[in-house]
């Protein structure tokens, strides 16, 4: 069963002490599955592996269980606006043959060309596509999934409106692979907006770029990207908007001209208007920056992600660069104020001492508690695993009724174990 | 059992446990064809209550059943195995709107079309809109993940609703997510959405409230027939266009409209489209152009277009009334509710068609078209002996084809009663399996509204025989 070891498959410096599968289809993927756990087998599913150290660290971990070759598009009737995909399908491949035909998926995630469609789902990657076009779970409308024990079951379908049965793709969705190994998704599409363009302004602080995002969402303008971002580590205090627009000819000038007129009312410093096709990797770019930040010497990088309501954006914002004030830190910040998300690049002092970086991690998160939000650590130092709940679990009810779940699909935790919030330790 | 009614009376109040025969008669059906009496039904006016009522049901091994305002059409409201009713028309405060935050917090009774009465002197409103809005309750809508006809573009109600409090089948109380968008964890939330009040018993509700648009534009395109009215259905999505709502009407439901709302549709008619466009005035303008051309390559009869209010309302007038106008055309009607992928519009409703002609009952058929979501109305005399264990026949019939179709059972009535048997045209054993543990992952004991959704095992035949015995409702909604 031993095909071979690859360092692609390492999660969190842990290796398969068992095999790497590399499946070609569902079945195969389900025998493997049933095999490993008659055995006893732990699995970790790995998609295109660029967030595989989120999450906690495996408590056991035998099998990597590869899906890169479960990656056609099994149907994609344009005139439907619908497509089903196997999971192992590129962000960036289905990207490109969607935009043939003029649509596109309202999902997106930092590098699409490596990130896998089951992976951006199952681990609810950050994307900034969520002002106009909802929630990622949104655009899902059917899934096939492989149970622990190889079962292929599937549930929801190729249409948009369904209520028969349950709908068990949500068990799935940002569920880290803890219950079942996603096979297939059916997406809803959007048709891809005639023109678009983005508009990047500047102001002179974190006040006027909020005060003029507030602003936007308060007007008719319904951009598909709206995101402030603000470094602390800069001398100035300026702070950057852009804003995803498109539509019709008219429709898009109407918005451009409603949205400078906002920012020039919120005193912005400049602005500039980018159409495409510049604006489309400018996109690409900002997310795959706002997880790699930086290469900074002398630092320790983390990655961390909260959600609160909208208008509190900027208060979190606020409350995060003051836990971090005058600590040598460098801080990067890109917030959605229309969805309520907030996305941070830290860099932290290597040398700081593990227990005293945690702390601050630990003090921002309980200002953020008061608030009502939550800090979840998507990329962090193993070694700090031990002593760091990554998820902030304390935050979430219901818990329990999680844990429920997981020993019901899972009960002899074959996959994933200890890397999602239910883990029972 | 006086002991229970007692008990019950100390935590609702002494006028809210009915007992009386008389009393629980108006409890015993829903908008689909069955019924059954609970033993109780009981009216509590907050979650401690609820899960009060929980506990005393448990203690008594009762099933229990929720019920908002029972306008569902698949029986998810009737108490199938008896046991305790939890209506929530005392639960039906609108606790909170925040303008800012564009969310509402309300109570499972508040009336759908209330929340969206009460936030538009703000500008907002709850976008999922079933065509029963005016009675039916939030609480019953995610139960069923309710539609309507504006879901084409807005989505349905779980892709409204961000969080809940619940009380689950031993008398907790938590919460699936909360105000905010996203948060770690299992979607308890959207497992919860849709599952006809099996899974756990919703006590508030977080829901997503919209910016009424700048400008609605509808418009009312009449054709020969549904199949030129299909391929422009097909022509706007293939444009990049999704209207806010695009809905048809067949030659039967045309026939019954005009002669009940005189809506003066043209002669020879044979389809009605009704297009409905919202947004920026400059994009609303620009899709209906567009819209307009497209339709013009079908060579329509007529062409109606409005943004004044009043003057959309007589556009839609037809199209709302034509449920009640059936009745001209028939006694009865049995309303089936099935989804496929549109581009399979044309093909499904003409085996409809053949299926009506080889049976001898007219179908009507109302579609939200733009979403492939079916509603063909066999119309029927129950008065006539065997008619009623026909109707039920071909309506099964009906969801076959939509599911070999590529389709699926239920749009947004849900399975409840009335399509428990058909699920196997949809799923494996396994599926099913699969689905049920999920009750015992909530730990339900199967206490909450039992015996729907998953098949029985009875014979079609008894459940049509059934079936034959009850009502099939005029007055229903879709």
């Amino acid at each position: 069963m031993l095909s071979h070891r690859d360092i692609n498959v390492r999660v969190d410096g842990i290796e398969p002490s068992v095999a790497v599968e590399n499946p070609s289809n569902a079945l195969e993927l389900s025998t493997i599955l049933e095999e490993a756990s008659a055995e006893g087998h732990a699995v970790i599913p790995i998609g295109g592996g660029t967030r595989l150290e989120v999450g906690g660290a495996p408590t056991k971990y035998d099998v990597a269980l590869k899906l890169g070759k479960l990656n056609s598009i099994v149907s994609h009737n344009p005139a439907d606006l619908t497509c089903t995909v196997e999971s192992g399908i590129t962000l960036e491949n289905l990207r490109s043959v969607l935009s043939e035909h003029g649509q596109f998926l309202a999902i997106d995630s930092p590098f699409p060309e490596q990130a896998t469609i089951g992976g951006v789902i199952a681990s609810n990657a950050p994307g900034f596509l969520k002002w106009q076009l909802g929630h990622p779970r949104d655009s899902v409308i059917g899934m096939e999934v492989a149970l622990p024990n190889g079962t292929l079951i599937k549930s929801g379908g190729q249409v948009v409106k369904n209520v028969s049965g349950y709908d068990m793709a949500r068990l799935h969705i940002g569920a880290f692979g803890n219950l079942g190994v996603i096979t297939k998704v059916s997406f809803k599409l959007t048709p891809k907006p005639v023109r678009e363009s983005t508009i990047s302004i500047e102001f002179d602080d974190l006040s006027l770029a909020y005060g003029f995002a507030q602003e936007v969402y308060k007007s008719y303008v319904m951009p598909l990207s709206l995101i402030c971002s603000h470094d602390f580590d800069k001398s100035s205090s300026s702070c950057k908007s852009l804003v995803r627009i498109g539509g019709r000819e008219r429709a898009l000038k109407r918005q451009k001209d409603l949205i400078t007129e906002i920012g020039i009312r919120n005193h912005s410093r400049s602005i500039e208007i980018i159409d495409q096709p510049e604006s489309d990797q400018l996109w690409i770019d900002v997310l795959n920056e706002s997880v790699k930040g930086v290469d900074s010497e002398g630092y320790i990088k983390i990655n961390t992600r909260s959600s609160c309501a909208p208008s509190e954006v900027e208060h979190a914002v606020r409350l995060i660069g003051t836990s971090l004030k005058d600590t040598g830190c460098l801080l990067s910040i890109n917030s959605e104020p229309g969805f309520g998300a907030i996305f941070c690049n830290i860099h932290l002092p290597e040398k700081k001492s593990r227990d005293e970086s945690i702390g601050l991690i630990q003090k921002i998160r309980e200002s953020l508690h008061e608030i009502e939000s939550w800090l979840i650590v998507e990329d962090v130092p193993t070694e700090w695993k031990s002593v760091l709940d990554v998820w902030d679990g304390g935050q979430i009810s219901s818990i329990k009724l999680m844990d429920s779940l997981k020993a019901t699909y899972d009960p002899d935790s074959v996959l994933n174990p200890g890397r999602f919030v239910t883990f029972q330790s | 059992m006086d002991k229970l009614i007692e008990d019950l009376k100390k935590v609702v109040g002494q006028d809210y446990v009915l007992s009386e025969k008389s009393d629980l008669m108006v409890y015993e059906y829903d908008g689909s064809v069955d019924k059954a009496f609970p033993i109780l039904v009981v009216l509590p006016s907050n979650a401690n209550e609820v899960s009060k009522v929980v506990k005393l049901a448990q203690e008594n091994n009762l099933p229990i059943v929720a019920r908002g305002a029972g306008t569902g059409l698949s029986g998810g409201a009737v108490a199938e195995k008896g046991g305790i009713v939890i209506a929530m028309s005392r639960l039906n405060r609108i606790l909170e709107v925040d303008e800012t935050n564009r969310i509402a917090v309300v109570e499972p009774g508040v009336v759908n079309l209330d929340l969206s009465l009460h936030t538009a002197p703000i500008g907002l409103y709850y976008a999922p809109d079933p065509s029963s809005q005016r009675a039916c309750t939030i609480g019953g809508n995610i139960a069923e993940n309710s539609g309507g006809p504006h879901c084409l573009a807005y989505g349905v109600t779980t892709n409204h609703v961000l969080g809940m409090e619940v009380v689950l089948a031993d008398g907790s109380i938590t919460w699936f997510g909360g105000k905010g968008r996203d948060y770690p964890g299992n979607d308890l939330r959207g497992i919860t959405i849709g599952s006809e009040g099996t899974l756990a018993i919703a006590t508030k509700i977080v829901v997503r409230l919209l910016r009424i648009p700048e400008t609605t534009k509808t418009m009312l395109v009449v054709f020969d027939d549904v199949e030129t009215a299909s391929s422009a259905v097909t022509g706007i999505i293939g444009a990049g266009i999704v209207p806010a709502a695009i809905e048809m009407m067949d030659h039967f439901c045309i026939e019954a409209a005009e002669a009940a709302v005189n809506a003066g549709y043209p002669e020879g008619a044979g389809a009605v489209l009704l297009v409905e466009l919202d947004g920026l005035n400059e994009s609303v303008e620009e899709e209906s152009e567009e819209i307009e051309s497209i339709c013009r390559e079908f060579s329509p009869l007529e062409i109606r277009e409005a943004t004044d209010p009043e003057e959309r309302e007589k556009l839609w007038a037809g199209r709302k009334g034509v449920l009640g106008a059936l009745g001209r055309l028939a006694p009865n009607y049995y309303l089936v509710d099935g989804t496929i992928p549109r581009t399979k519009l044309v093909d499904v409703l003409r085996q409809i068609n053949e299926l009506s002609e080889r049976s001898g009952y007219k179908i009507a058929n109302l579609l939200h078209a733009g979403d492939g979501n079916l509603h063909p109305s066999i119309l029927f005399d129950e008065r006539k002996p065997g008619d009623t264990e026909n109707i039920l026949a071909i309506g099964a019939e009906i969801l076959k084809i939509c599911v070999d179709a590529g389709g699926v059972l239920s749009g947004e009535h849900g399975i409840g009663l009335e399509k428990q048997e058909q699920m196997p045209f949809m799923f494996t054993e396994e599926d099913m399996a699969a689905m049920t543990l999920l009750k015992i992952a909530f730990n339900t004991n199967d206490s909450l509204n039992p015996g729907k959704i998953f098949p029985t095992g009875a014979a079609c035949g008894d459940i049509s025989q059934a079936r034959a015995i009850a009502r099939v409702g005029p007055g229903a909604y879709i």
